[in-house]
């Protein structure tokens, strides 16, 4: 008697979709020629300043940031090169990569998926990991806010390449009052979050950042980068529940309890935090995303 | 001992644990009594959280629901409930961010 062939395991499949015809958005040079010279134990920090300064746009963007409620610093940074001093080498460059993926995404359709209120989500989510991470006192918060920033972006993939499946599957979760994940998983046998970390890993991105996104409706199995993955988990709970924008699904997830107990956080945490989410917030949706 | 927020300590507390600042540096040592310098120290250098002798001050939580109407408080909360639907509210964490983000959204709402 014939067996069904066993279902490849979820990062399988979400590879063979990264795979899948051309559609992918590459890497943005910029983040590439900025990485090459963190990198580079010769560089310095004017030549790093240098390179950003051929995209303006970008540019303009890191320093609104660097002067933001984000960094508080109490002086006004004027140059990009002071920019890149004060934040430092890989923060700026994280920050670069986060800011660049954002201008990348068009043409999706809006009856598929509301752009803004999904970067919305996103940026809500970016901000949360940061500031719960500072809580934590962990080094390089950057990291957290481009881990946060990125744990949807599975979805826009799944958005271009196979649009009619995503509609059928937001409209099923929606009529089954369902989170979207798990819709996705019984269609598809895999979830955003494994799109996402294949198309980092494409890019060869570091792993915590395809980690964490790969496993944070999963975080209890995350084997490595398991504190990044558990604060981009419960960042994503707090963006939802916060009511930033709209990742696609408007449920809040359920809290994993390995997470909860990996980011060691008191709840007495959660009223400073969340005054601090929404100030962040506010400040850094103007400048990353600006209404047209 | 109890973990409380920097915003909840209040002049006359106990110190369970020395606070420090981010370089590790001592600022307030172990077992001395909150007093209103010490205030100025924890927020100038922007510490989150304070470990206090004993338990933490009842109805802590609700610290920041004063200012808001029972009835407003009750309004957000129903048109937040259907959001958290699937969110565990078994679970006594998100019952509290729960309560955090109705207050948030009454204050919102009926500012």
């Amino acid at each position: 008697m014939a067996q069904d062939a066993p279902t490849p395991p979820p990062d399988v499949l979400a590879q063979a979709l990264i795979g899948f015809h051309q559609e992918i958005p590459s890497l943005p040079a910029i983040y590439t020629e900025i990485k090459r010279e963190v990198d580079n134990p010769d560089s310095s920090i004017t030549r790093i300043g240098e390179v950003i300064s051929r995209d303006q746009g970008l540019t303009a963007r890191l320093l609104h940031l660097a002067n933001s409620a984000l960094f508080g610093f109490p002086r006004r940074i004027e140059t990009i090169t002071e920019a890149v001093s004060v934040i430092g080498l890989q923060q700026v460059r994280d920050l670069a990569l986060g800011t660049k993926i954002i201008e990348m995404f068009d043409g999706i359709p809006e009856e598929l998926l509301e752009i803004r209120a999904f970067w919305f989500h996103s940026i809500g989510c970016g901000i949360s990991a940061r500031v719960l991470a500072t809580y934590h006192r962990e080094p390089n918060v950057e990291r957290f806010f481009v881990a946060g920033l990125l744990h949807d972006i599975g979805r826009l993939i799944m958005c271009l390449k196979i649009p009619d499946q995503v509609r059928r599957i937001l409209i099923q979760a929606r009529d089954q009052e369902q989170l979207a994940y798990k819709v996705e998983r019984e269609v598809l046998a895999y979830d955003h979050a494994d799109v996402g970390a294949a198309l980092l890993e494409s890019w060869d991105l570091p792993g915590s950042l395809s980690g964490s996104v790969g496993f944070h409706h999963k975080p209890g199995l995350a084997l490595h980068f398991a504190t990044e993955t558990a604060f981009v988990h419960v960042a994503d709970i707090f963006s939802h529940a916060m009511e930033l924008g709209n990742s696609g699904s408007p449920l809040v997830p359920p809290l994993s309890p390995d997470a909860w107990k990996r980011v060691n956080l008191n709840p007495t945490v959660f009223n400073s935090a969340i005054r601090e989410i929404d100030r962040q917030f506010s400040e850094v949706v103007k400048i990353l995303l600006p209404s047209k | 001992m109890a973990l409380i927020s920097s915003e909840e300590i209040k002049v006359g507390m106990f110190l369970e644990k020395d606070v420090k600042n981010s370089h590790g540096q001592l600022l307030i040592r172990a077992g001395s009594e909150i007093t209103p310098r010490h205030l100025t120290l924890i927020r100038s250098w922007g510490i989150a959280e304070l470990a206090i002798r004993g338990n933490a001050p009842k109805n802590l939580n609700l610290l920041d629901l004063q200012d808001i109407k029972p009835e407003n408080f009750a309004k957000a909360e129903d048109l937040l409930r259907p959001k958290f639907n699937r969110a565990g509210l078994s679970d006594p964490i998100m019952v509290e961010l729960f309560r955090y983000c109705a207050a948030r959204k009454a204050k919102a709402l009926f500012a």
